[in-house]
């Protein structure tokens, strides 16, 4: 037991800010069990304390080269520590903020569960993106998952809440099922639960193909992607908004890492069938998320369908399978992160200010709070992909290998995805710029008048790193992932 | 050290900024304070930033072909390391030359010309004037940059606060102009992008996006995609269709009289005078300068289609009952000789097109202005609904008649000087451009004289006649103080620009000259 103990050490050193924050959830829940009904503000400070410990321990191990820990199960290594890091710098931000929608401040914080929930959510994240086997790949999702479920169903009152979690979580277990059926074929292939290349050089092409579509189907359902976004519609307008901000950040991450690791495991025994596999998913998205964005009125619903288009653009890197690719898929993943954050934070607020989140009620709302709708308005430009924000220089640093894989291969498959990026980023234009549009008008009722200091600093520093990131530092991030994820 | 060049656009940033943030009580401060700036822009134009023009560092894709670009400002800008394909490195570099020296003039004339004719805006001054100075920093870091990546950037950020303006500050149905206009010019910037993303990459290594390093013939090395013929114009028609949309050229011009007659007027001035201006600046420092073979391969097809916009331009100007859509559609008309200029291929043609784009952009302003003076009276533009308008409004009718007369070349004003050029250019073309089609365009002159003649005579000559009655004639008073200040700058330097066109043209002949020499290092196969 002894030198088992000491075997394990170094790689528990490896995954201290997991146990941080594992201990964290631990200490909650009795916090909460204990205190929680009379000092709901002490939970929430403890969670933000965990997150922030997880955080400061995350930021420790970046400088630490690539290991693989518990016997090849997981791998940490710095470029998914920056995705960790994205993680929980999401969490805290939005988790500071959280108590300022409307939900939490019109019923109270409640007893605290919710906050054990959303550092469960976290946990899950941070074990997804740097698992490399499949039984704690499906641990880390189905975690992830659940919390997911339950805090959809937060506000616990019938209707669209129950309605959106229902779904999302017959959803979510028919996909996880999909899913696991697709992890079993995968190991009827190698004989081992590593994603590592070594087992699938010699499987059959076809099999493999169809075990990866099947074990591929968990990381789209996360992302959103189509033909697995049905619930994402009704679970981002069911969902109290403050867990829409969790729901719309930290399982993205996750998927990222989970499609780094399928690839990294899969894609060299498949060849070229990888990116035909995922240019169907690409164009799907792509053509139906913009589409159906097109006709909403709602704003998270608008934001919904736009994540099944951003899905879209996720996937490209994916699809090249480079690591200029990967860089500028998970330096899209930050921006995409920045951006959700500061929309469902400007939405928060302008919910708490008219009561709806129909944006066409927003009317006038944009006039005395100009600040608001100026930092709304680079979010949305910053979701269209224009200059000089960072959607523009994340769309780029996916274009720029895309158009090289096109004129090294010759392959065909690339130069429609290229086509099809730009024209969807015209088309997105067209419903992003709407909620903004309906601020901008006069009339309407003043509604209530309110400065939420919270919300306003999200809001402010999202906004402010989309410009920063538009302009320059982006090359210098891009790089520093190539060169991790090599 | 930020050069003068950077002042130029980070000015009007700044200005932007402190609008914004002004209390609601000083608001009139925001109007005074954006025509002092644009004044000084102006100042630190005409008096630093032309002179320097046709001196300054040599920049050429070989050191035998120097071009000189004044006052150049570079720093290192991006390093985007792509792996094995190399390095992008785009540059933050400013410079003037004899291809934009003349459109920086422009802007920097309309800009103040602009403020002035806003001056009574009172629907939400400070977002007005913040918006207008931002679409004033961007312009002029459009037309200074030397970058690529640099002037996509500003090309593209362009499109945000004239999107605002029009949708916010105009017409009845501005909101679905504007999205029109926002929606297709992005349409042809991402068809640039694609060219943005390519171009770079020839071989391993590091790959430039400033306008030197890009018309670098290493680029077409062997085995490069825009080594071959085919690569060549599939570049060039990408930046074809991004700045036809802009310029624009039939058939896609058709956001442009939506956008213009929604616009209220000093937005229209700004978009047709200057927006549509980057358009065909771009034509011919990106597209003809990156890929003058393909540019001579496809120059019966560009000249047609410019010749298709001059006539059917003039047609449809021709039809029109808003004073305003005809000036739009007349704008379209003009345009097409930039088209047909950049397309023959010869010294003259190309000059006559940059000169085009200087003059039509003075006469365009002076004809939007007129329009407005007739609409902020009384709110209509219908060409019928006014008669006789010179018996009580003779100042007023001088000036349209001027800006008419220059609107359909009257030898003395400055289109004339620019469509003699071109027309010049287009019979003697090196491209395959034929005869016919050169004479076709003639045409368009005799159109642009049918249509403005007629206009001016069913509105400003015969008997006095209104269709809003006596509430018409009270309040149809001559032009204004403001007015006279706005339009006669204009109209002098209409006249100025047109009897002695060797100030405007000498710096463009001269970067023409050094610029067709420089791309036969370009055309060799």
């Amino acid at each position: 037991m002894g030198d088992f103990l000491a075997q394990l050490a170094p790689d528990l050193a490896l995954l201290a800010p997991e146990l941080v924050l594992l201990g964290g959830i631990c200490l909650l829940l009795l916090v909460e069990l204990g205190l929680g009904r009379r000092r709901p503000g002490l939970v929430w400070a403890l969670a933000l304390g965990v997150v922030l410990a997880d955080g400061v321990a995350l930021a420790l191990q970046l400088a630490q080269g690539a290991h693989v820990v518990l016997s090849g199960t997981l791998r940490v290594a710095p470029a998914t520590t920056y995705l960790k890091l994205l993680a929980a710098g999401a969490a805290l931000l939005w988790l500071w903020a959280a108590p300022e929608s409307k939900l939490l401040k019109t019923r109270g914080t409640g007893a605290g569960e919710a906050w054990v929930l959303s550092l469960g959510l976290l946990w899950g994240v941070q074990l997804l993106v740097q698992a490399q086997n499949l039984v704690l790949v499906y641990l880390a999702l189905e975690l992830v998952s659940i919390c997911s479920y339950v805090l959809v169903a937060y506000s616990r009152s019938p209707g669209p809440s129950a309605e959106a979690a229902t779904k999302y979580l017959l959803y979510g277990g028919f996909t996880s099922a999909l899913m696991l059926y697709g992890f079993s074929l995968l190991f009827g292939l190698s004989g081992s639960l590593q994603l590592t290349p070594e087992g699938y050089t010699a499987a059959p092409a076809m099999q493999l193909g169809v075990a990866t579509g099947l074990a591929l189907s968990g990381a789209l359902f996360k992302l959103a992607a189509a033909p697995l976004h049905f619930w994402a519609p009704d679970v981002y307008s069911g969902a109290p908004t403050w867990v829409v901000g969790l729901l719309a950040t930290l399982p993205k991450i996750g998927a990222m890492g989970f499609l780094y690791h399928l690839a990294v495991g899969l894609a060299p025994g498949l060849g070229a069938t990888w990116p035909v596999l995922l240019t169907g998913v690409i164009l799907l998205s792509l053509v139906l998320g913009n589409l159906l964005a097109l006709q909403q009125t709602h704003f998270l619903r608008l934001l919904a369908y736009s994540s099944v288009s951003q899905a879209g653009f996720l996937l490209l890197g994916p699809a090249l399978n480079t690591p200029t690719g990967w860089a500028a898929a998970f330096f899209y993943t930050g921006v995409y992160v920045v951006l959700q954050l500061g929309a469902v934070a400007a939405a928060s607020y302008y919910e708490r200010r008219s009561g709806t989140l129909v944006f066409e009620q927003w009317r006038g709302l944009g006039r005395a709070g100009w600040g608001w709708a100026l930092a709304l308005g680079i979010t949305l430009v910053g979701l269209v992909g224009l200059p000089p924000t960072a959607g523009f220089t994340g769309k780029l640093t996916l274009l720029l290998p895309l158009w090289s894989a096109y004129t090294t291969t010759g392959a065909g498959l690339y130069l429609v995805l290229l086509v099809g990026a730009v024209v969807f980023t015209v088309v997105g234009l067209a419903y992003y710029l709407k909620p903004l549009w309906a601020l901008a008008q006069g009339g309407g009722e003043g509604g209530t008048d309110a400065f939420i200091p919270k919300l306003a600093l999200v809001v402010a520093l999202t906004a402010g790193v989309t410009l920063a990131l538009g302009l320059s530092g982006f090359d210098r991030l891009t790089g520093w992932l190539a060169q991790h994820l090599g | 050290m930020v050069g003068l060049l950077s002042w130029l656009w980070l000015l009007p940033l700044a200005g932007a900024l402190a609008v914004v943030l002004l209390p609601s009580r000083w608001a009139y401060l925001s109007r005074w304070g954006t025509l002092v700036l644009t004044l000084v822009q102006l100042i630190l134009v005409v008096g630093w930033v032309l002179p320097a023009v046709g001196t300054g560092t040599l920049l050429g894709p070989t050191p035998a072909t120097p071009m000189p670009v004044a006052l150049y400002e570079t720093t290192p800008w991006l390093r985007l390391n792509l792996g094995s394909l190399g390095t992008l490195a785009a540059d933050y570099a400013l410079g003037v030359d004899g291809a934009n020296g003349l459109l920086l003039l422009l802007h920097t004339l309309l800009m103040p010309i602009a403020v002035g004719a806003s001056w009574h805006e009172g629907r939400r001054p400070r977002t007005y004037f913040a918006l207008l100075q931002l679409l004033n920093a961007t312009v002029v870091g459009c037309f200074l940059a030397f970058d690529f990546l640099l002037f996509y950037l500003f090309f593209e950020v362009m499109l945000l606060p004239m999107f605002f303006l029009i949708g916010g500050w105009g017409g009845e149905r501005r909101a679905y102009a504007a999205l029109k206009f926002f929606l297709y010019t992005l349409l042809g910037s991402v068809a640039m992008l694609v060219v943005v993303v390519g171009l770079p990459f020839a071989q391993a290594g590091v790959h430039s996006t400033t306008y030197q390093a890009l018309a670098d013939p290493a680029l077409r090395a062997p085995g490069a995609f825009y080594a071959t013929p085919y690569g060549q114009q599939v570049g060039f028609v990408l930046l074809l269709v991004g700045f036809a949309i802009k310029l624009p050229a039939v058939p896609l011009h058709t956001w442009l009289p939506d956008a213009h007659v929604e616009a209220s007027t000093p937005i229209s001035v700004l978009l047709a005078g200057v927006l549509l201006k980057a358009g065909g600046y771009g034509l011919v420092r990106v597209a003809y300068g990156f890929f003058p073979a393909a540019g001579q391969a496809l120059g019966f097809w560009v000249a047609l289609v410019g010749v298709v916009g001059i006539v059917y331009g003039s047609l449809v100007a021709l039809a029109q009952t808003d004073f305003k859509r005809l000036v739009a559609y007349s704008s379209v008309g003009h345009m097409g000789y930039v088209l047909l200029g950049a397309a023959s291929g010869t010294a003259l043609g190309l000059s006559g097109a940059l000169y085009q784009l200087f003059a039509h952009g003075l006469v365009t302003a002076a004809l939007f202005l007129l329009v407005g003076v007739v609409y902020d009276r009384v709110h209509s533009r219908q060409i019928s609904a006014f008669g006789g308008l010179w018996q009580r409004l003779p100042r007023y009718t001088a000036v349209v008649a001027l800006a008419f007369f220059a609107g359909l070349a009257l030898p003395g004003t400055v289109s004339f000087v620019a469509e003699l050029l071109v027309l010049m250019g287009a019979f003697g073309a090196t491209t395959d451009v034929p005869l016919w089609l050169a004479a076709l365009a003639l045409a368009g002159v005799v159109l642009a004289a049918v249509y403005f003649l007629w206009a001016f005579q069913r509105m400003f000559l015969g008997p006095w006649r209104l269709a809003g009655g006596a509430d018409w004639e009270a309040r149809l008073t001559d032009l204004s103080p403001r007015e006279h200040l706005l339009l006669w700058p204009l109209a002098g330097l209409i006249l100025l620009f047109g009897l002695w066109p060797a100030l405007g043209l000498g710096p463009i002949t001269a970067w023409v000259a050094a610029f067709f020499e420089a791309s036969q290092t370009l055309l060799a196969p």
